[in-house]
């Protein structure tokens, strides 16, 4: 645990000083947003087209996720995401298979050399149910219907995170391609951190990362 | 090659810190509790006339009550080894058993830990089982047999607990040199955990043929009390939930058994 809360603590502290400093000087030097995601032009039938691929590792999803997304707003600052993620056998009780919903906000994005630019923040939340006799929605009758009163199936997640993005590939359609890492807690740990000054927040924050590749417009 | 070494030391110290799902039995840190603690108790307490031992209970998202309860024990040196009756956990996720358990490592005496019937939601009783141990153990303190019974009946759909067969087999392998008994579980047999009353009359009939039982001590019901509950003479102790900031003390001695109820 204490090697965790010392990763932990640089990687906050490292998300604190970039996010605000460099997303400040954003905010003064009127960068437009997300150059990246070119595809606002997407008209009629194709808006229902994803505009990007994930594959995220870790993150209570599963080992590896993977999902579809759509970019959206006035400068695409807004997306969503459905993953399907997989948790084999060897680190649960059977294997398992997850579905996320995920929205996420990225309010600035900085060019940093040519093709290459930086997104300081990427914040959201998640929610992930997961397949599996042992978890419900609701609780099973012999309960008597109200005895635990939480759904062990579905978990919510709140996340804030990074990221590096390469645009103008132009390898087939994939158009760009970002690196991100998050820092996430879910709903039952943080309702457990209000009520107990104890807690170290470092024991129920968990680290993920991931690729997002961006697709072009259909021709 | 040394640029393998920061790799790996870089992806390590990633891995520790990644959660694949809440409920994924993956456990961080120390693992086998009960059977560790358990050495310990036998060797500490082989020769010992006089027992003493604390009971705590029903810790789940109580986190700021467990650690002052630890406090509490480690200010006495009097104290043999202490019991956790069950429920470490409110939703059976693995951080709430890995955080329990890093407070109670704090104690400066053994423990052991039962499993409750929110320690059994979802994979939580894996999580348990891999942190703590069998849901079902025993062992010898000075010349006293403790019994830690699963008595979690309605999270197991198929009868298998209370584990009469463990009880069976318990009082058909008596070390010879033990004179006394007593009987830890979650939840008492006569709680909305039993299906039935048949089955809780067997176990209490499989109870009494243990060497000269003491009493019985339980949590799960989160209210103190002291009650014969069979009207058969076998007292049976709820333990309150740390939640309300106390933890029982029990004395056995060659006159018998004290309980003292502390409030911190």
């Amino acid at each position: 645990m204490n090697v965790r809360r010392l990763t932990f603590r640089c990687l906050v502290l490292l998300e604190l000083l970039l996010s605000t400093s460099v997303g400040l000087a954003s905010v003064r030097a009127e960068q437009p947003l997300l150059g990246l995601r070119s595809h606002a032009d997407y008209e009629g039938w194709q808006r229902v087209i994803p505009t990007h691929l994930k594959l995220q590792y870790a993150g209570g999803m599963g080992v590896g996720s993977v999902g579809v997304g759509w970019d959206y707003g006035r400068g695409n600052q807004w997306e969503s995401d459905v993953m399907v993620g997989y948790l084999p056998k060897r680190y649960s009780d059977a294997a398992h298979l997850t579905l996320s919903l995920r929205q996420t906000y990225t309010p600035w994005n900085l060019p940093l050399w040519r093709d290459v630019s930086y997104e300081p923040l990427s914040c959201g939340v998640y929610l992930t149910t997961i397949t599996g006799d042992k978890f419900w929605t609701r609780e099973p009758g012999k309960y008597g219907g109200k005895y635990y009163k939480f759904a062990s199936r579905v978990r919510l997640h709140v996340f804030v995170g990074q990221r590096i993005n390469l645009s103008q590939l132009s390898r087939g359609r994939l158009q760009g391609a970002s690196l991100y890492y998050e820092v996430s807690a879910c709903d039952m740990n943080l309702v457990s951190k209000f009520t107990n000054s104890s807690l170290k927040l470092t024991d129920m924050l968990f680290f993920s990362c991931g690729v997002r590749l961006q697709i072009a417009r259909p021709r | 090659m040394s640029i393998r070494i920061v790799v790996c030391l870089f992806v390590s110290l990633l891995c520790g810190c990644v959660e694949y799902h809440p409920y994924d039995t993956r456990v961080d840190g120390a693992t086998d509790i009960n059977a560790k603690n358990i050495a310990r108790i036998e060797r500490e307490c082989k020769d010992l006339k006089e027992l003493r031992f604390a009971v705590v209970s029903d810790s789940q998202r109580w986190y700021d009550e467990l650690e002052q309860a630890v406090l509490e024990i480690n200010l006495r040196s009097d104290i043999d080894f202490v019991i956790h009756a069950g429920d470490l956990s409110d939703f059976g996720m693995r951080t709430e058993f890995e955080v329990q358990r890093d407070i109670l490592n704090r104690l400066r005496v053994p423990y052991v830990c039962l499993i409750g019937n929110h320690d059994c939601i979802a994979t939580g009783k894996d999580i348990f089982a891999k942190i703590f141990g069998a849901a079902d153990m025993a062992f010898t303190a000075g010349d006293v047999r403790f019994i830690c019974l699963n008595t979690n009946a309605l999270e197991y759909d198929d009868g298998s607990v209370p584990n009469l067969d463990f009880v069976e087999q318990q009082l058909l392998t008596m070390p010879r040199d033990v004179r006394r008994s007593v009987v830890v579980m979650h939840a008492e047999p006569l709680s909305d955990q039993f299906y039935s009353r048949e089955v809780a009359l067997i176990l209490q009939q499989q109870l009494k043929c243990l060497p000269d039982l003491q009493f019985c001590v339980h949590g799960h019901g989160h209210k103190y009390k002291e009650e014969d509950i069979f009207d058969d003479g076998v007292t049976y102790y709820e333990c309150d939930n740390v939640g309300d900031r106390s933890f029982l003390i029990f004395t056995l001695n060659n006159d018998g058994y004290e309980c003292e109820k502390v409030d911190f």
